[in-house]
């Protein structure tokens, strides 16, 4: 999963289609819109069409199709799970896995073409504590992941495998848990100095230009194929 | 314990309604966490590492550690950091957007049993870490089972657009997941009370709280 969060960040920050282009509010409009649709779908039909647009807006953001399947498979696999229960019903079971890897296809596509901070910063209106606290959470995240990849890879290349290494495990995680608590004092210490009380202020784009316009009228386009199935 | 549904499985009422209790939880919640900014920091950074754990598989199985999260935060900024964890979790494909609602409250559930339980319990802080870890775990999994039984879902129904309400057959869920989760509870709480006595013998004043500080 650490490599698909590195690899989403990178996307969503160097892209440059007009997807990427667009203010986040209309993508996130976007996004409610393919989800409502996924989820309140009834028919296979529908939901081939939805996910054809949604992948149409994958590739025409730039994207790697190769990455859209790899990431696809665990919605996949947890639709499976339910769909296995409805095999007596077969174009049940295949509406199943339909609506799950389409909804999840419209989230990594809001993921992939809009960084965290402006979805961030769009949570703000409704709460700047939610927003703030998210914003941390993710740069903490990145300081974090690899030291933790990077013991975990020494413990396994000194036979650090199996049940009889718990223990070295369980320091690992502990030792990450406090490199965190230290990593917090000391940013606290940073951002109490740039006069730091609570809030953190970061501005999302909320231009209305061309390339918000083609992104409402693709919304509108998903909802109109939604209504007229 | 992380409940995997994808999107478009369970009724709208279903979901919405734990939407709703979510909400009015950190309606509730959130104005007292604002009052400690430090504590705001620290919370993020524990919400990446349960973030950066989850993302390692330790033995084919990725750990949780709500009640570790419990322990370390207390119950109020648990709430925020299972909320912000599983919200990551949805966007990332790991679980539905539809079922955050549950799976924050139910993991809410198990960091605030961790939380009291750890500071109440008599036994040896690594025993008490390892005791309220299972006990929360298995709270937790009889709390979602009397979920399904009050609601009476059946997801099947559900899409098949015919009425969800209606005995559900719990005997049969119960048997296939308990196992399964006695023995994933079993081996979080092993993990846990081998990372709360690593943490007890580096800063032991990371588990033993302040209450004013909550």
């Amino acid at each position: 999963m650490t490599s698909k969060i590195y690899k989403i960040d990178f996307n969503a920050h160097n892209g440059t289609s007009f997807l990427h282009r667009c203010s986040p509010w209309a993508k996130v409009v976007l996004f409610l819109v393919l989800l409502g649709a996924a989820i309140s779908s009834r028919s296979l039909g529908e939901l081939s069409v939805l996910f054809a647009f949604t992948v149409f807006l994958w590739l025409a953001a730039g994207l790697s199709p190769w990455d859209f399947i790899t990431w696809l498979r665990y919605p996949a696999a947890f639709s499976l799970v339910f769909a296995l229960s409805q095999l007596s019903i077969p174009a049940l079971a295949i509406q199943t896995i339909g609506r799950g890897i389409t909804a999840a296809s419209a989230s990594l596509l809001l993921l992939n073409t809009t960084s965290y901070l402006d979805i961030f910063s769009l949570l703000g209106v409704v709460s700047s504590t939610i927003s703030n606290f998210m914003f941390l959470t993710y740069r903490f995240f990145f300081l974090l992941v690899v030291s933790l990849d990077t013991r975990v890879a020494v413990l396994r290349l000194r036979g650090g495998r199996g049940l009889r290494h718990l223990g070295s495990f369980a320091n690992v995680i502990g030792l990450t848990f406090i490199e965190s608590i230290e990593k917090a004092e000391r940013i606290y210490s940073i951002l109490k100095v740039r006069g730091y009380r609570g809030k953190l202020s970061h501005f999302s784009r909320l231009s209305f230009g061309l390339p918000e316009i083609s992104v409402l009228l693709l919304t509108a386009m998903a909802a109109l194929l939604r209504l007229m199935a | 314990m992380h409940i995997h549904i994808p999107d478009g499985v369970l009724p709208f009422n279903f979901w919405a309604t734990w939407f709703a209790l979510l909400a009015l939880a950190l309606f509730l919640v959130l104005p007292r966490l604002h009052r400690n900014p430090k504590k705001v920091v620290t919370a993020a950074a524990i919400t990446a590492v349960l973030l950066v754990v989850f993302s390692v598989e330790f033995f084919g199985y990725h750990l949780n550690l709500t009640a570790l999260a419990g322990i370390l935060l207390g119950p109020w900024f648990s709430l925020l950091a299972l909320f912000t964890t599983n919200v990551f979790l949805a966007l990332f494909g790991h679980g539905g957007v539809t079922i955050i609602g549950l799976n924050v409250l139910i993991n809410w559930l198990e960091a605030t049993i961790g939380f009291f339980l750890f500071h109440h319990l008599p036994f040896h802080h690594s025993v008490r870490a390892g005791l309220v870890t299972f006990i929360a775990l298995v709270v937790s999994f009889f709390f979602f089972l009397a979920v399904l039984a009050f609601s009476g879902i059946d997801p099947t129904l559900a899409l098949e657009e015919r009425p969800t309400t209606g005995p559900v057959d719990l005997a049969i869920f119960a048997a296939i997941t308990s196992p399964i989760i006695f023995l994933s509870a079993l081996l979080e709480a092993i993990v846990v009370s081998l990372v709360v006595s690593y943490i007890h013998r580096v800063r032991p004043e990371l588990i033993h709280h302040d209450f004013k500080d909550l």
